[in-house]
């Protein structure tokens, strides 16, 4: 189930890219032919930006994507990787925890003094929802990895390894 | 508490996570978070983490950065550019250890449509490893010219590490990629060289075919073939050097024209294009949230003061500023060997930055000298990310084989350095003959 959803989203970043470009191009054609440039391309693009890198997380997460030092760990034994995976996990949930809850704030306070963008005035608060739900998406992958790694660290110790995250279907 | 002594425990916290494993851009985070909670208590902290994470993720000069991948996922799984390399081998196919000549020229004119190492190897590597491995080149040879050669995709522009760079130091965009054509090309040249001289000495490990042989007519109608990639570079580096569009926009025009040609001349599908859509999200999310979370970590390194630091301790030292320079690079290079390096750069940039210019080093030179070791870094084992796209092509080959042939190309880079730093005009002359660039 977690594993569509952030394939969906990641997706949905993708046709954004597509949308940035289309735009932009026209944008560019249309001021350099008949000087008609298009307003607020740019700010859209930033506001879809959001989008590609907060909602893309969860699924290069599950893609391993996001790399991490694995110099030292890979010289210990698998029971030891394990379970540092069950504590790197937990730190990394607490973090996106924290910053989960601050820019979910950002969104409420955004929302109640009606922030806008500086040119065209675009409201901002739906495009920085895209920060909290795409992390949180990115959290509910984390939780159902340490789920799973929680269960090999406790499992029989011949098997007691590393989980990959891209392991878990559906 | 010292400022000192918190930017001691702060970096030590950094060190033990990343040895623990977490993930980077988490531990640039958590490292961030402490430290800003520690110096500027929970409310002001919090708001400086919500802050950071909208305007880089919003900032439209960044945008540059998912086009340009964008750009290079579709040429990739459209086969654009593959018949680049049959179109180059029949020009220098009769030097000797043409093939592998052929590679490193194709890879650099790929390059300029490209700002990805990773797909300009994969790309000309493609198709040029099995069309070197039949003609039984040695295989060093083959897979070293095609890792170092992918690694100008991030020197001539368009380049994606430029991007970063360029944004993260408030550097123009436009300026570091007109800076990287000449020492790219450069580059290039003296990798065809060192093929050329290694084929004379060792004539059995390049093998001769019959390029040589190809007819005027022949090689001439070869070039058609490679119009699509002659048209992009002209809209890409073309509109960017005349002044008409900022980094950003080329980078759209490049999708948009990219994408007619896959469809039109290419055999980009709709699952070619899916795939790229996730390739790109995927690169897009990997960097972007480790500048994010690096941005968090470099406010601290501010608020402790650390760059101004690191100057005076430096000046302090009463160091010509070449020999500083050169006890950074060669700390680089060994780091080059460890860690991956973008992630490296993007960490480092908020110290090194003040301190290189801090010392009157042009920022675009340096912009160019960083971007030179981060292809170092992406042929140097064990976690030159080429190493492995090359692995990854060539069916049965051996880490060892790859390695060991990039290895010579590495050298061949630090020469590179040493060149920019004799003559820095390398870089810089061509920058300040640029149209009115309008800006990063």
């Amino acid at each position: 189930m977690i594993g569509r959803v952030a394939k969906a989203a990641s997706f949905l970043g993708g046709l954004a890219t597509l949308v940035i470009a289309g735009a932009t191009t026209l944008d560019v054609l249309r001021r350099y032919f008949l000087n008609q440039p298009l307003l607020g391309v740019d700010e859209i693009a930033g506001f879809l930006q959001v989008l590609i890198v907060f909602w893309g997380c969860a699924h290069a997460f599950r893609g391993g994507a996001h790399i991490r030092v694995d110099l030292l760990t890979s010289h210990l034994s698998g029971p030891v990787r394990a379970w540092l995976r069950v504590v790197t996990l937990v730190v990394g949930l607490l973090l996106l925890g924290v910053v989960c809850w601050v820019t979910t704030q950002s969104v409420l306070t955004a929302h109640r003094y009606q922030r806008v963008s500086a040119v065209m005035l675009y409201p901002l608060w739906p495009a920085m929802l895209f920060i909290p739900t795409g992390l949180a998406l990115m959290a509910a992958a984390m939780l159902a990895l340490l789920v799973r790694q929680l269960r090999v660290a406790l499992g029989p110790r011949a098997r007691r390894e590393e989980v990959s995250p891209a392991e878990e279907r559906g | 508490m010292s400022e000192a002594l918190i930017g001691t425990v702060l970096l030590a916290l950094l060190f033990l996570l990343f040895a623990l494993g977490l993930e980077i851009a988490f531990s640039l985070g958590v490292v961030g978070l402490v430290g800003l909670l520690w110096l500027k208590g929970w409310t002001v902290g919090l708001g400086v983490v919500g802050s950071v994470a909208w305007s880089n993720a919003s900032s439209y000069s960044f945008v540059a950065v998912p086009l340009f991948v964008f750009m290079s996922a579709i040429l990739l799984h459209s086969g654009i550019g593959q018949s680049l390399y049959a179109a180059v081998a029949q020009w220098v196919g009769f030097l000797p250890g043409g093939l592998a000549v052929a590679s490193v020229a194709a890879c650099a004119i790929f390059a300029a449509v490209s700002g990805s190492s990773v797909a300009t190897a994969a790309t000309i590597g493609m198709i040029a490893i099995p069309e070197m491995e039949s003609r039984g080149y040695h295989k060093p040879l083959i897979y070293g010219s095609l890792a170092a050669g992918g690694t100008l995709g991030i020197l001539i522009p368009p380049s994606i590490p430029m991007i970063i760079f360029g944004v993260m130091t408030e550097t123009s965009v436009g300026q570091l990629y007109m800076a990287g054509i000449l020492p790219g090309i450069l580059l290039g040249l003296l990798f065809a060289v060192y093929i050329v001289g290694y084929a004379m000495v060792f004539p059995e490990r390049a093998p001769r075919g019959d390029e040589a042989r190809a007819p005027l007519r022949e090689r001439l109608r070869s070039l058609i073939e490679v119009a699509p990639i002659v048209l992009l570079i002209a809209v890409v580096l073309g509109s960017m050097y005349l002044g008409i569009v900022t980094p950003t926009e080329a980078a759209a025009l490049g999708v948009s024209v990219s994408l007619v040609l896959a469809v039109t001349v290419g055999r980009l599908r709709w699952a070619g294009l899916t795939r790229a859509f996730h390739e790109t999200v995927r690169t897009t999310a990997f960097i972007m949230l480790i500048i994010i979370f690096a941005s968090i970590f470099s406010h601290v390194i501010a608020l402790l003061g650390a760059p101004k630091a690191l100057l005076g301790l430096v000046t302090g030292l009463n160091l010509a500023p070449w020999m500083v320079f050169a006890l950074i690079f060669a700390l680089l290079i060994a780091i080059a060997y460890a860690l991956e390096e973008l992630s490296v750069m993007i960490i480092m940039l908020p110290i090194l930055f003040p301190l290189v210019t801090g010392l009157g080093f042009d920022p675009v030179w340096f912009g160019i000298v960083m971007i030179v070791w981060l292809e170092m870094g992406f042929i140097t084992p064990p976690v030159g990310i080429n190493l492995f796209v090359i692995q990854g092509i060539a069916r049965g080959s051996r880490m060892r084989d790859i390695a060991v042939g990039s290895t010579p190309f590495v050298i061949i880079m630090i020469l590179l350095v040493v060149i920019l730093f004799l003559v820095p005009d390398l870089a810089l002359w061509l920058p300040r003959r640029m149209m009115g660039q309008p800006g990063g």
